[in-house]
Order: structure tokens, then C-alpha cells, then sequence
């Protein structure tokens, strides 16, 4: 070992890097995108890619034990975030996914997570790949705007990373990774991860372009949400679009999922509709069974089944104006939506959880005029949730809609009052069963 | 089963009663040393394999994943525990190596898009250890793969695990082409897809038998080489005399 390589491991990295770095470069991804011949559908592949290593790597830096490590990584605003910004701003293209690079990205996130609890070195050289991407981006950035017509706010986020503040970041990426050696990180560990990250990235962009034929292209959850394990999806684009239209309406409906969960809801609520509507394949038993299970997952989340309940009434009823054909196959996400109905009115029959409602609505002034529509609604149907054995679905709605910090204190009474009054109708009935 | 069998399952299970509660500390705290020894003395004190996968691993991954479902733990924490029980299976592996291998020969898959691959390893671990010859492809396999994986091994038996429903359909589409190729390849599935399902899959494709368990694969096990004739290339079964 040269004592180069502990004094500046930076240098060292470079050196040992080099020709992984060059072999990269070179690849007819890369090519052209400088050349202009690089078509839509391999960027945004790209950007998908980078949505699952960096969702991995941030979060892996969040979770980390040591705290100075974490807040030394820590540095400088979130990549994913810019990423998922792009990825925005393609979502309607309905651009499928390339298998090699998913099965790829998968991988190299995989390999993150398992750094994360057992290396922090192997962490740290990681970190010198992927953020040294932000050096060889700001290159690219010219080719991507002119290219697909983005700016560098939105649809080129990832390219314009830290824009001006680029070479201070390195600067400051520099300096932690030479203190690092000097903490006690060792050198051939961070330089063998470094390698490794330029050999994961190289598989994938090798495989990002030339684009494969249409027949190893299709949709997975990832291509609408890249922080959705990648489960299947239609591979029909009119159901993935009735899909996103359901949630929407959903969304529409319930503004508590835009309040409380933002663009990350947005992006679950879409794959999880285009999960559901991958489902009518199955028999209706098993859909029923899978509906269940994510009315479970859902509700123990902050968000109560009579949201899925509606979400399958909206999704069947676009996918059978559009292909009423099909409405048998269809219909089997109606009798799911039957099921979270008859399991919801159990608790509280529809005509007395109405009354709560109204009552919510009254006391809530309107329900805070509209801005909150429905969450009288959502309430009942946690306390419904939660006697049906999803314990924490009434905690989790009510740390939102009860934190002090965000509403009044006459909104919170109604909370309390709707919560209380609910659990009543279901201790009142339950002697009669 | 013999009876000798069932009350060593007792004990085994009994035994593993006793440490199971430590052990999920450790899992859950992804610390792969501490889960590790509790093992390494479970494999010291002679568990069959079946048992430590079944009883241990897999219990305590399937009460990781309901923690996960009920918003008990982070995502973070599950793919920890998933880390430390592949790390495991590792550890327990020399314990199949020392077996000779027959002439039996078995490809071990999950279809494309299924990314849970610990219960078919530890299915390949089984075979293994009764002296089958295995080529382990694990998850998310694509279809040219496995098919060129069948024409280059033309193996005895296909097995593959799902666990994910969702994916139902495409391993139904999957074992059809298969058929196509292989009329006679016995397939054997299993994994926790199938929970609701066995019957209308086995309606659906001829020659697929369903397979609950690890402790029904070793006793189809025994049965497939028990049948095993001229016809079939098995020609050892699982016995090492001559
Ligand atoms: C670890 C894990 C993951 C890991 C897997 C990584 C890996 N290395 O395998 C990752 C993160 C990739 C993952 C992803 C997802 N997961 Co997951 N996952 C799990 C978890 C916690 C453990 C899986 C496991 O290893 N179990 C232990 C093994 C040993 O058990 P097993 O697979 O059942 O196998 C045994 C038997 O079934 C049998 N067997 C299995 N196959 C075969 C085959 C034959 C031939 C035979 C004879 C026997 C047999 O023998 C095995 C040994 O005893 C389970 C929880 C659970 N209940 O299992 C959830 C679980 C399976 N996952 C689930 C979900 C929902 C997902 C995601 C959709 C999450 C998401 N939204 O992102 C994705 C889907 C990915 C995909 N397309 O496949 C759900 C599935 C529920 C459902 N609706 O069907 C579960 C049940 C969690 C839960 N409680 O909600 N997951
Ligand atoms: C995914 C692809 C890429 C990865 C992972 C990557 C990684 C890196 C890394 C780790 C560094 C830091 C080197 C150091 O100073 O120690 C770097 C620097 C650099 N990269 Fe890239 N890069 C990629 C693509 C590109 C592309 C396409 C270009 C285009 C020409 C490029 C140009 C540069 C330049 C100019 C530097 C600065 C070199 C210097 O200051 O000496 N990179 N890259």
C-alpha cells in the first residue's frame, strides 16, 4: 500500500477509477446523448434507474447508526427528490421500462442496503460514484435540454444538480472522503465498492441503449412510482391510464391524501391503482384476498379501506366504459369493493355512520369549508378499520388530524368527538353478537 | 411420517420455542453475528436443516413481514432481516456441500418479476441435501433464461417458487410454454402465492403438483425416487448403496 493511497484517497480513487470511468463514457448511451441521437424513452430509463439507486442510497444514509457519518453524507439537497421531479414530468408518456436495466438497478440498490448495515466504507465509495455523477451531469446538461426540451428545473433536475454550488459540493465530498481514511475507513475496502458502483452503473447504461426490441420492454410499478417494489402492472396502456385516472378521482375526493402525503402519495396511489387493476386476472377469491391485504397494509398507514373501497368503484367503472367487453374480468374489483363495504357497514351500518358524518361536518365547520372534504368519512372508517383488527388505524389518522401544531383546537374536539362517537355505535353493537 | 420423526420434531420445536423470542431481537436489529450464533449452535446441536429453515427462518420472517404490513417496523429493517437470513443460509450451506450428488438433476427458479428468493433457496438447499444436482436461478428470472437453462441441463424436475399472487398470472403464461416444450418435465411449485390457489392451478396445467412445504418437497422426494424407473434418467434415487 502506498501511503498515497491513505493520505489522499481521493486521488487514489481517481487513479483506480480511471479506466472504469473512460470504458463508461464511452458507451453509445452516452455518445449519443452528446450526439442527440439519444432517444426519449433510453433518459428516462436512465432517470428510473438512478430513482432506485439514489432512493436506496439516501435512505441508507438516513438510517445509518453512526450519526457523524450520517450527518457528513447528509450533505446538500436530495438527488432523488430531483429525480422523482423528472420522472414528473414524463409520467403521462406511458414510456415501459427495459428489464436488463431494472434487473440491474435492482441489484446495485440491493447491494446498497446490505453496505448500509455492514460498511460504511463500502458506503463511501458508493458515494464517490454516484455523486460524482453530479461532475460528469453538468456536462450533459446542454444535451438533455436541447435534446428532450427541458429545463433545468423541471425534467433536467438531475442533470443541473448542484448548478453553481457543484465545485464547492465536490470540494466539500473531497475532504470527507480523505478525513474518512483518517477516521479509521479502510482504503482497499472504499476503492473495491468504488469499482464495483462504476461496474453496476456500466451493466446499465450498456443496457439502457441501443434501446432492446419492443418485446423486452414493458410497464412495472417502477415505471410509474420508482420508489414501488417492482410489481407487476397492466401491460395495457388504456388500463394503466384508468389506473391513474382512478386515483385521481380518489385523490380528488379525499384532499387529506394531498395534505397529508403530497407528490410521494400521489405516486403510491397511482402504482397501487395500477396494482389493482393488474388484478383481474386472478380469480375473484384471490382478488378479494389481495384487496384485503392491501386494505390492511393501506389502513395501518393512514388510510382507511373506504378509500380502496371507492378507488375499485372508480377503476371499474373506467375500465368497463372502455372495454365493456371485458366487464366479467373487470367485475371482480367491484365485488372486491363490495367486500371492504360489507366489512366497513358490519361495524357501523351505513345509516347511523352517516349521522356521525354529519355531525363531524357540522362541528367541523364544514369540514374546514371543503378543504378537508371527507375526512368524516375516512375517520368512521378507521374506527371501522381498527375494529376489524387493523390495530393503529385510528392512531396513525389521528396523529395527522389531531396534531395541534396544524389545526385549530375546535377542529381537534371534532376529531376526538367523531372518533369517540364511532368507537360507541361498535361497542354498543357488539354485545348483540 | 414415522413416529420417531414426529417426536424429533417435538423436541426441535420445543427447542426452538426457547430461543425464538432472542432471535427476532437480533433479526429485527439486523445483527447478522448474534443471529449467527444462535444458529451455529442449533446446526452444533444437529437440527435437520428443514427444521431450521422452517421453524426459524422462515417463522421469523414471515412475523417480520406482518410487522412490516402493520406499520411496525420500517422497510429498512425488513430488508435487514431478509440480508441476515441469506447470510444464514450461507452459514448452514456447509452442511449440504459434503453430500454426493446423483444423477438426479432439478432447475430451481422464481419466474420474471419475482424478487423474493429466500424460500427457493432454501428449497435448493433441500434438493441438495437428497443428493440432486441443482441449478439455482434465483429471483426474477427471465423466461429465454430458463428455457435455455432447461435445453442446456435437461433436468428431471422443474420447481418453481411465487410468492407474490399478483404474479400468478404470468407464471400460469411462463408454465404454458414450458408444457409446450417439455410434455413430460414433472414441474413442482410452491411458495406463498399459493395459499388460496392450489386447486385452480393444478386445473390449469397438467403435471403440476403443488407442494405445501419443505417437509412435503422431502417427502415427494422420497416418493419420486422410490418411482424412479428405467424410463426416468433418476437412476440412483437417494440411497448411497449400489
Ligand atoms: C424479504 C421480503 C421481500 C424482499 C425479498 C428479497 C429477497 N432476498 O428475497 C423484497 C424487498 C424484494 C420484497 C419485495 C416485495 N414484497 Co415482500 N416480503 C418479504 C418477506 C418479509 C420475507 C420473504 C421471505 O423470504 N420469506 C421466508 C421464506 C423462507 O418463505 P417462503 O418464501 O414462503 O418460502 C417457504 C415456503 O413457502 C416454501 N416454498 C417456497 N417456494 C417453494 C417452491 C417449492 C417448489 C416448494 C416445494 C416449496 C416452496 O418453502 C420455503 C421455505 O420454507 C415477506 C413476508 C413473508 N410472509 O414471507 C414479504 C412479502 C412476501 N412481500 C410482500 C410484498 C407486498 C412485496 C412487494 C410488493 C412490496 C412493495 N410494494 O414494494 C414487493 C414485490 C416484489 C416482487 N415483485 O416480487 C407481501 C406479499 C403479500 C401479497 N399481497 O401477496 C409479504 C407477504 C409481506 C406482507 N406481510 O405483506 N419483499
Ligand atoms: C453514470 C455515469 C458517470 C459516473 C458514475 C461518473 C463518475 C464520476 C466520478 C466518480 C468522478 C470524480 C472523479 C474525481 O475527480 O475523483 C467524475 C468526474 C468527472 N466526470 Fe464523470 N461520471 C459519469 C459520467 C460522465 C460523463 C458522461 C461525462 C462526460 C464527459 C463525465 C465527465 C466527468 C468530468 C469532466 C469529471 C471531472 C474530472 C476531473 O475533474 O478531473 N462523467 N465522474
Amino acid at each position: 500500500m502506498t501511503t498515497g493511497m491513505t493520505s489522499n484517497l481521493m486521488e487514489h480513487l481517481k487513479r483506480e477509477t480511471h479506466h472504469l470511468h473512460i470504458a463508461l463514457v464511452k458507451l453509445p448511451f452516452i455518445t449519443s446523448l452528446a450526439d442527440g441521437s439519444l432517444p426519449l424513452a433510453a433518459y428516462v430509463n436512465q432517470l428510473r434507474a438512478f430513482a432506485t439507486i439514489f432512493g436506496a442510497f439516501e435512505s441508507a444514509i438516513n438510517e445509518l447508526n453512526d450519526p457523524d457519518l450520517k450527518t457528513s453524507l447528509g450533505l446538500e439537497e436530495s438527488r432523488f427528490n430531483y429525480l422523482l421531479r423528472d420522472l414528473g414530468c414524463f409520467g403521462r408518456e406511458l414510456i415501459p421500462e427495459i428489464a436488463g436495466v431494472r434487473r440491474s438497478s435492482v441489484a446495485m440498490a440491493s447491494r446498497i442496503r446490505l453496505l448500509s448495515l455492514e460498511s460504511s466504507g463500502g458506503l463511501l465509495g458508493y458515494l464517490y460514484v454516484l455523486q460524482g455523477t453530479v461532475l460528469g451531469n453538468r456536462v450533459h446538461l446542454p444535451d438533455i435540454r436541447r435534446n428532450y426540451g427541458v429545463t433545468g428545473a423541471l425534467g433536467g433536475a438531475f442533470y443541473a444538480g448542484y448548478g453553481d454550488r457543484t465545485d464547492e459540493y465536490w470540494g466539500g465530498i473531497t475532504l470527507l472522503v480523505n478525513g474518512a481514511v483518517a477516521a479509521g475507513a479502510d482504503p482497499g475496502e472504499v476503492t473495491a465498492a468504488a469499482r464495483e458502483a462504476f461496474n453496476f452503473l456500466h451493466e446499465i447504461h450498456a443496457a439502457l441503449y441501443p434501446l432492446p426490441p419492443p418485446g423486452e420492454m414493458s410497464f412495472s410499478a417502477t415505471s410509474i412510482n420508482p420508489e414501488a417494489g417492482s410489481h407487476a402492472i397492466p401491460d395495457d396502456g388504456m388500463e394503466i391510464r384508468a389506473a391513474l385516472m382512478a386515483a385521481h378521482t380518489c385523490r380528488l375526493s379525499y384532499p387529506y391524501f394531498d395534505a397529508r402525503y403530497g407528490e410521494r402519495g400521489k405516486r403510491f396511489a397511482e402504482s397501487d391503482a395500477a396494482w389493482l387493476a393488474s388484478l383481474v386476472h386472478l380469480p375473484e377469491s384471490e382478488v378479494v384476498a389481495q384487496v384485503a391485504w392491501l386494505g390492511g397494509v393501506l389502513s395501518s398507514r393512514g388510510m382507511p379501506r373506504v378509500t380502496l373501497e371507492h378507488q375499485l368503484t372508480a377503476l371499474h367503472g373506467v375500465l368497463v366504459a372502455a372495454r365493456p367487453h371485458r366487464h366479467l374480468e373487470y367485475d371482480r374489483l367491484l365485488a372486491a369493493s363490495r367486500w371492504l363495504k360489507g366489512e366497513r357497514l358490519r361495524q357501523i351500518p351505513a345509516q347511523l355512520s352517516a349521522g356521525i358524518v354529519a355531525e363531524f361536518v357540522v362541528a367541523s365547520q364544514g369540514e374546514m369549508d371543503g378543504l378537508l372534504q371527507g375526512m368524516g368519512r375516512l375517520i368512521v372508517s378507521a374506527v371501522c378499520d381498527e375494529a376489524g383488527g387493523i390495530t393503529g388505524a385510528v392512531t396513525t389518522v389521528q396523529q395527522w388530524a389531531g396534531d395541534s401544531g396544524r389545526f385549530s383546537a375546535g377542529w381537534i374536539v371534532a376529531v376526538r368527538e367523531c372518533i369517540a362517537q364511532a368507537r360507541t355505535m361498535i361497542s354498543r353493537r357488539e354485545p348483540g353478537i | 411420517m414415522d413416529n420417531s420423526k414426529l417426536a424429533g420434531d417435538e423436541f426441535w420445536r420445543d427447542r426452538i420455542g426457547l430461543i425464538y423470542d432472542g432471535y427476532l431481537v437480533q433479526l429485527l436489529a439486523g445483527n447478522r453475528n448474534g443471529c449467527g450464533r444462535i444458529v451455529s449452535k442449533l446446526l452444533e446441536e444437529g437440527i435437520p436443516l428443514s427444521t431450521l429453515y422452517l421453524e426459524l427462518l422462515q417463522r421469523s420472517l414471515y412475523e417480520v413481514g406482518e410487522l412490516w404490513e402493520r406499520n411496525r417496523i420500517s422497510v429498512v429493517r425488513q430488508h435487514g432481516a431478509t440480508h441476515v437470513t441469506e447470510y444464514l443460509l450461507a452459514l448452514a450451506y456447509p452442511r449440504i456441500s459434503f453430500a454426493k450428488p446423483c444423477d438426479g438433476t432439478v432447475v430451481v427458479a422464481c419466474i420474471a418479476d419475482e424478487y423474493h428468493h429466500v424460500g427457493a433457496k432454501m428449497v435448493a438447499d433441500i434438493f441438495e441435501l437428497n443428493r440432486w444436482r441443482v441449478h439455482y436461478l434465483g429471483a426474477n428470472t427471465a423466461q429465454s433464461d430458463l428455457l435455455s437453462l432447461l435445453e442446456e441441463s435437461s433436468p428431471d424436475l422443474l420447481a418453481i417458487s411465487l410468492s407474490f399472487s399478483s404474479n400468478l398470472h404470468s407464471l400460469l403464461a411462463s408454465l404454458a410454454v414450458v408444457r409446450g416444450t417439455y410434455p413430460e418435465l414433472p414441474i413442482v411449485v410452491g411458495g406463498q402465492a399459493f395459499r388460496h390457489l392450489e386447486n385452480e392451478l393444478l386445473a390449469i396445467v397438467p403435471r403440476v403438483t403443488y407442494l405445501a412445504s419443505l417437509y412435503h418437497l422431502e417427502e415427494y422426494l422420497c416418493r419420486f425416487s422410490g418411482e424412479s424407473s428405467p424410463g426416468n434418467s433418476l437412476r440412483h434415487g437417494t440411497g448411497d448403496g449400489p
